[in-house]
């Protein structure tokens, strides 16, 4: 692919592209933007290359999730640290029920595989084989994972409401 | 009655997912930064391919320096002790029971007999 039909279709899946790069970041935001700045990177360099053996938002998705890991290895303690202030600041503030940020931190309380896959079948549009490809898992254990994050959501969203 | 449950689920993941999207950077500016990141990873290679090179010429210099050194260390020490030294003019030097007196010895009759150093009257008075 040439660099600019790349730059087109980069552009065009690059605000879903920063949700799903969220999503695997922990909604780190600023790793998040360092994810999706070395994804652009990696494909400049040629070191994530295309070759269209599945569709090219499944391979972006797929580079994101990697590097996305990759980083998280890098900054495990910059996580830790960040997780011990969410829970300093949840203790601290209590979001609006039924709010954004409520339904945010209730799905915050999955898994992180059921958000994942809750996520790219809801925002993403993704069919199962296409999330099993992203997460290289088979199509069962996306079955599972998304059956049991709707329940687990409807339990949340019940209990809470 | 699972299908509507599964709209709600959408509209509200979608909802999150849409709140988040929201703080997306401008593609053009993530873009530049990841191609000024290109430029600069080339640049920090090609100044660490030069540092390898430089680095291992200097280390190829000194196993030179080093062997050098080793070898002009092994040829001082085959030269002889001082003590075993011998001068080249020391046979001149040793006592008439030594080869010099020898060397007279072998020194021609007629030789010794024009140089005055052997008296030959009594021998042919004798004849």
């Amino acid at each position: 692919m040439d660099e600019p039909t790349l730059h087109l279709r980069l552009k065009e899946l690059h605000e879903s592209s920063f949700v799903w790069a969220m999503r695997c970041t922990a909604q780190d935001k600023s790793m998040a933007e360092d994810v999706i700045q070395t994804v652009y990177l990696k494909i400049l360099e040629g070191k994530a290359d295309f070759k269209g053996k599945s569709t090219f938002k499944t391979w972006l998705f797929s580079v994101i999730r990697y590097t996305a890991m990759d980083l998280l290895r890098s900054n495990q303690v910059r996580l830790m640290r960040r997780k011990k202030y969410g829970e300093q600041i949840s203790e601290e503030h209590s979001p609006e029920p039924g709010g954004t940020e409520d339904l945010h931190k209730k799905l915050a309380n999955l898994p992180l595989r059921q958000q994942q896959v809750l996520e790219l079948r809801f925002f993403h549009a993704l069919t199962l084989e296409e999330i099993a490809q992203v997460l290289e898992i088979s199509i069962g254990s996306v079955r599972q994972h998304y059956d049991r994050g709707k329940k687990k959501m409807r339990i949340l969203l019940i209990d809470k409401s | 009655m699972e299908k509507r449950n599964d709209k709600d689920l959408e509209k509200i993941i979608r909802e999150i997912s849409e709140g988040v999207s929201q703080h997306t950077p401008p593609f053009e500016e993530v873009w530049k930064e990841a191609q000024e990141r290109k430029l600069q990873n080339r640049k920090v290679r090609r100044f660490r391919r030069l540092a390898v090179a430089a680095s291992v010429g200097i280390l190829l210099v000194c196993l030179f320096l080093i062997r050098d050194h080793t070898n002009r260390n092994s040829q001082i020490n085959e030269i002889q002790p001082l003590s075993q030294w011998r001068s080249p003019t020391e046979v001149l030097l040793s006592n008439p029971t030594s080869f010099s007196y020898g060397a007279i010895k072998s020194v021609p009759t007629d030789a010794l007999l024009r140089l005055g150093k052997i008296d030959m009257s009594d021998d042919q008075e004798d004849s």
